[in-house]
């Protein structure tokens, strides 16, 4: 009697979530075995985190408010990934779009009702013009996108840099490198007393709805699918490969976009340091993605989970001192899990019964 | 059944028993007993799927068997790697070659042999090598570089590094499908050598008249059992065919109803170049009527490919004109040549004809899903291609457990349906057809063959490129034969012989000129080839 993997059919819903969260579920056991390692009690821990995170009413708007821009790079990066076109660059894109809408915020001398929708459609257009050149490159000269787009991340946080210590750093800061903070019409509203700028919370849902209407019901979303499936078939039906990568670029950069005129104009109201403006959503959104299995209504349920994660780390460091690292330790450890659960839904552990002849070496 | 039932007097070389291989939808290989003696050729004969693959990758340590025993020698032995085989003397030529491409076959070879030295590794090759090639008969240079070898060639390096290995019994999984008629019989001859040397051999075909000609007992496999174990001389093409089948197969040519009508594609002056810059078809010319079904004959790799992809618009010519109903359409795209009634059913069925992750209804509509009543505007209505789905799946009698059932979990034929539905469904003006039946059970190759059949008559232009030249003989009206990528020939397919066909796919183009072009004599029907062979 022995066990051996055999391939099994399609997997169903039902073992897909269970995957999943078995795979969560294991990060958070090997999360509690490091809070051990620092010599804190990994069940009280938990049970202070969920206190001070989920059944608080500020800690919990500091989750969702966390998980706002996750949801919208999130969902975006579910469209890139059906097509296989992996943007790992949602971070820049975030950051040139928060740079926009600081623009617009800053010199534009816009009324104060058009302020705001301005600078979401600048942060838009800034985070999708992100995102073009990558695209380009990829459908024109076969230039591999994953390094494009993570290194457009680097000359993004350069810009921001320059930007807030160079030609619009604030009179009014002293010594600090930030840019002045922005007119009250450009603040984007939030809940009471909360940092919960629920209007782009709002967008986040409209973006996830729009994705998921996008993928079932147009043609468009019809031939991401078919190029990501399968580039030879997609080629083969006549998809024309260059329009359908620029258009999907152009909505998942400029989802990322969006986050950060989120995080701009809604927690900081002003442009701050790129390490301050943005704690690596855009790469949190890429485990967002795929922990949703690229389907964008998934994305708002796991980016509420990474935001909590991110939430988390504040309790963490607070009330249990831990170092700040330790949320990036757990997102780390969530998306290696995913990862390394995934052939649990392609395969299956089963017995199988021997009856073979012993081998030439045993005979002779 | 126990390794241990006394000693024979002479055991056999090769004794599998009871042997089954079961994969999670289909037991491969059901208690197949099998023998090899020293001397004999042992055909193992059986359709696409029969499970004879499975079988020899058992033999080579390649896969496991489930249950059952191999005795070599009479001894039972159990493989763990293709290296055990090789050690206890089995030497694989399989379907799909492993060479690597860009080295000389001298590297190959000096790669396969143990104790080849760190430095200069080929020299000590060159006396084996020699024995061996005069012993068997057959030149291989050791300095060309694989990749500029034809697919015999490359079978001949392969054979020879099995012999080098110093293999008794010598397994060749579907070894003629790369081959001319000439090229095989050459192949016979290396085998009957063999043959006299006390080596075994397990020759692996599913065509009747070869195995008639070459082997001594003959194994015939249908769904993974056997279902005969017969000498050669004691049986017919027609039993075999039988046995192989399971039933009564009809062959032979139905006419078209009606005379071919106008020139419907005319290629003129064709040439292709490959991105490396090699030129793939040479100024290729010929033309498809109406109710016409012209085939594209020759050995794989000589420019088949190429021909439809330009002329389904997924690769561009380099120069020369392609005139589709008048128009000439040299270099349109994909979406264009479509959308004037170009269908294609591709190769490669599981990549490109269909999208395997996504449902049946969706494959069944995918190329055709910008057109009413599937796209509105640019919305895509499902109750549409719902509808359709159910149409097409009961007129196609597709076996799927549902319209939504994701199409990689169908069967290779009922994929091929779903392909033929969509292409066919449209009335298209030309059909460029390659290898539609390949790997397809016969019911499936039947319905391929009538649906073929059923668009000439309704005055398409058929292109049908197949490696099966019965398949061609039998359905088509005329021949075009290909060879590094010029059209060496066209010729009648009433009247034309195999051998003749043969010829001309080896470049060789005496037939036409002994002929005087027409090619018109007497037509060998296939079963009765097997004199032509055997004599
Ligand atoms: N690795 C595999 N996994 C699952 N099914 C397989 C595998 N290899 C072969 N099969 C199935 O086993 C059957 C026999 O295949 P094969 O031995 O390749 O047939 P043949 O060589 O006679 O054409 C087919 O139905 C095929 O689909
Ligand atoms: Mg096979």
């Amino acid at each position: 009697m022995t066990w051996k993997w055999e391939p099994r059919g399609e997997p169903t819903a039902a073992l897909v979530w269970g995957v999943s969260l078995g795979a969560v579920a294991f990060a958070m056991i090997l999360t509690g075995i490091l809070f051990a390692f620092f010599g804190v009690a990994p069940i009280p821990a938990f049970v202070t985190i969920v206190e001070r995170t989920i059944l608080d009413a500020r800690g919990l708007s500091e989750v969702v408010r966390r998980s706002i821009p996750l949801m919208l790079a999130g969902v975006g990066l579910t469209l890139a990934f059906r097509a296989r076109f992996w943007n790992i660059g949602a971070e820049g894109q975030l950051l040139i779009g928060a740079v926009a809408a600081a623009g617009v915020a800053l010199f534009s001398g816009l009324p104060a009702t058009l302020l705001l929708p301005t600078m979401f459609i600048a942060g838009f257009l800034a985070g999708a013009a992100w995102g073009l050149g990558p695209a380009l490159l990829k459908v024109r000269l076969g230039v591999n996108e994953i390094i494009t787009t993570l290194m457009l991340n680097y000359v993004a946080i350069y810009i921001v840099r320059w930007l807030i210590n160079g030609p619009w750093k604030g009179r009014s800061m002293a010594g600090f490198a930030y840019s002045d903070m922005f007119d009250p019409a450009a603040f984007i509203p939030t809940l009471g007393a909360t940092r919960l700028h629920w209007p782009t919370l709002l967008l986040a849902i409209l973006a996830a709805l729009l994705v998921t209407w996008l993928l079932a019901r147009t043609r468009f979303g019809f031939e991401v699918r078919m190029m990501g499936e399968s580039p030879e078939a997609a080629r083969y039906a006549g998809v024309d490969f260059f329009r359908t990568t620029l258009i999907l670029v152009l909505v998942s950069a400029g989802a990322a976009g969006l986050a950060g005129v989120g995080e701009v104009a809604g927690i900081h109201r002003r442009l701050v340091d790129p390490g301050s403006l943005s704690i690596g959503y855009g790469y949190t959104a890429i485990i967002v993605a795929l922990l949703a299995r690229r389907n964008p209504l998934a994305a708002l349920v796991t980016a509420l989970f990474l935001g909590w994660v991110a939430a988390s780390g504040d309790v963490m460091q607070v009330a249990l001192r831990l170092p700040s690292q330790i949320t990036g330790v757990t997102q780390g450890l969530v998306l290696l899990s995913v990862i390394g659960a995934e052939p649990l839904l392609r395969y299956k552990l089963v017995r199988v019964r021997k009856t073979q002849p012993p081998t030439a070496g045993e005979v002779a | 059944m126990t390794p241990s039932s006394g000693p024979e007097p002479q055991p056999p070389l090769l004794e599998m028993r009871g042997v089954t291989k079961r994969f999670p939808n289909v037991v491969a290989n059901d208690a197949v007993d099998l023998t090899v003696a020293r001397g004999q050729v042992r055909a193992l004969l059986g359709e696409n799927g029969a499970g004879k693959t499975t079988l020899v990758h058992m033999l080579y340590g390649l896969q496991a068997p489930d249950e059952g025993a191999i005795l070599l020698h009479g001894q039972p032995t159990r493989f763990r790697s293709p290296r055990d085989a090789k050690a206890a003397g089995i030497g694989l030529v399989a379907q799909h070659f492993h060479l690597a491409r860009r080295h000389t076959v001298a590297e190959n070879l000096a790669l396969a042999l143990p104790g080849t030295p760190a430095l200069f590794p080929t020299r000590a090759l060159a006396r084996p090598v020699k024995e061996l090639t005069e012993r068997y008969g057959f030149e291989v240079d050791l300095t060309a570089r694989v990749s500029r070898l034809s697919p015999g060639e490359q079978q001949r390096v392969e054979i020879l590094k099995a012999l080098l290995q110093g293999a008794e019994l010598l397994i060749l999984d579907e070894p003629t499908s790369v081959l001319t008629p000439q090229e095989a019989h050459r192949l016979f001859a290396v085998l009957e050598r063999m043959k006299a040397d006390g080596k075994g051999v397990i020759f692996i075909s599913h065509k009747l008249d070869e195995v008639l000609a070459i082997a001594d007992r003959i194994t015939v496999l249908r769904g993974g059992r056997v279902v005969a174990d017969e000498a050669a001389a004691d049986t017919t093409a027609a039993k075999l065919a039988t046995l192989m089948v399971g039933r009564e197969v009809a062959r032979g040519r139905s006419e078209a109803s009606r005379e071919p009508g106008p020139v419907r594609l005319a290629v003129h002056d064709l040439s292709v170049h490959a991105d490396t810059g090699e030129a793939r078809l040479k100024n290729v010319t010929f033309h498809v009527r109406g109710g016409e079904i012209v085939g594209v004959a020759g050995v794989a790799g000589n420019g088949q490919a190429e021909l439809t992809q330009v002329l389904t618009g997924l690769h561009a010519p380099s120069s020369g004109s392609v005139h589709l109903d008048d128009v000439n359409v040299a270099g349109a795209s994909v979406r264009d040549l479509f959308a004037r009634g170009v269908v294609h059913i591709p190769e490669d069925r599981n990549d490109m004809g269909v999208v395997g992750a996504m449902r049946v209804a969706e494959n069944l509509v995918m190329r055709r899903h910008r057109e009413a009543p599937f796209s509105k505007g640019r919305l895509l209505d499902w109750r549409a291609v719902g509808e359709h789905a159910d149409g097409a799946i009961r007129d196609y009698a597709i076996a799927t457990s549902s319209k939504d059932t994701v199409t990689r979990q169908l069967s290779g034929g009922n994929v091929q349906k779903v392909i033929l539905a969509r292409e066919l469904g449209g009335k298209p003006g030309l059909v460029v057809a390659s290898h539609p039946t390949y790997g397809l059970d016969v019911a499936a190759t039947e319905l391929t063959h009538a649906l073929l059949r059923e668009q000439r008559d309704r005055g398409a232009a058929v292109l049908l490129v197949s490696e099966d030249l019965d398949e061609l003989l039998d359905l088509t009206d005329r021949i075009l034969v290909l060879f590094r990528g010029e059209v060496t020939g066209v010729v009648d397919a009433r009247g034309a012989s195999r051998e003749a066909i043969g010829l001309l796919m080896a470049g060789d183009r005496s037939p036409l000129e002994t002929q005087g072009g027409s090619l018109t004599s007497a037509r060998i029907d296939p079963h009765d080839g097997v004199n032509e062979v055997s004599a």
